[in-house]
């Protein structure tokens, strides 16, 4: 499969100073962002929770798909360079590759949690709110619903 | 947005009687299923993960997008119906909606799936081994292999 840098070689790119804001936590998304160069910090809350520094890593495809604000503030860490598609949503729709890409990403990552959780879930010592929590988080990434 | 059953109408339907397996741990995948009617049961290891009741949910879309075996068996809690849909990438690769509904029901997962983990990291009582298990988590829903 073609990577996403060169299944979207046509969109144009925009540079990002060191510390410049890509997405904020709470905005509207709704843009989708290939990351060609540089190194991308996520935070939440104010917490770093990810590097990204794979060429043809994903930005904001979340808020595209499931319609939310932007979950997370996404901001250079050096210079760096996305490849962006403004209106992402309509893009994917006519670019079926670009779709199945996006979902292979997703379920890449839902079976890196998944297999967190399992490793975990095997190890003895975890008290019952502890073996509780891990159950409810396992049928949100199963079932995707946190009940 | 059509739903997965609008867009499959065309695919063959199969019938499972109660604790027929659908889909065994460890076989080759490549198939996708839609549920039509009924209830699944997710398991692995003999552990049931998941009940899947809801009309159009997915089944077997981790292995076709990743290209790997069943990494769970689902068989029929009730008397069910799947539609199939066989060589499942390359008709994602010619259906754009399909293969976007299939990222978008993948991120909403992933999203219900952070979103309690951030519920859960703001609980008390949480162990600092705990913690650092929800930052694990949280990394690997963001960014998988990068632990």
């Amino acid at each position: 499969m073609a990577s996403l840098v060169t299944l979207t070689y046509s969109q144009p790119t925009r540079n990002l100073a060191a510390g410049e804001v890509l997405v904020h936590e709470g905005d509207r998304g709704g843009d989708l962002y290939v990351l060609e160069s540089g190194r991308l910090v996520v935070e939440r809350s104010g917490t770093v929770i990810a590097r990204l520094s794979e060429p043809g890593a994903l930005v904001g495809e979340m808020s595209v798909l499931t319609g939310a604000p932007n979950s997370a503030t996404v901001r250079a860490e050096g210079p760096a360079i996305v490849r962006v598609v403004a209106d992402a949503m309509r893009y994917i729709n006519r670019q079926p590759e670009v779709a199945v890409h996006i979902a292979t990403v997703l379920a890449q990552r839902l079976d890196a949690t998944s297999a967190v959780l399992a490793e975990v879930r095997g190890e003895a010592g975890a008290s019952p709110a502890e073996q509780s929590r891990l159950s409810r988080l396992v049928t949100a990434l199963f079932a995707g619903k946190s009940g | 947005m059509a739903s997965l059953l609008t867009l499959t109408k065309e695919q063959p339907s199969r019938s499972l009687d109660v604790g027929e397996v659908l889909i065994a741990e460890g076989d080759p995948g490549g198939e996708l299923y839609v549920l039509e009617s009924g209830k699944l049961s997710v398991e692995r290891d003999g552990v049931v993960l998941a009940t899947i009741a809801a009309q159009g949910a997915l089944v077997g879309e981790m292995s076709v997008l990743l290209g790997t075996e069943n990494t769970a068996t689902v068989r029929a809690a009730t008397p069910a119906t799947v539609r199939v849909v066989a060589d499942a990438l390359a008709y994602l690769e010619r259906q754009p909606l399909v293969a976007l509904r299939v990222a978008m029901l993948l991120s909403q997962r992933l999203d219900a799936t952070s979103a309690l983990l951030v519920a859960l990291s703001k609980e008390q009582g949480i162990r600092a081994p705990e913690q650092g298990l929800f930052n694990r988590l949280m990394t690997s829903l963001v960014t998988p292999g990068k632990d």
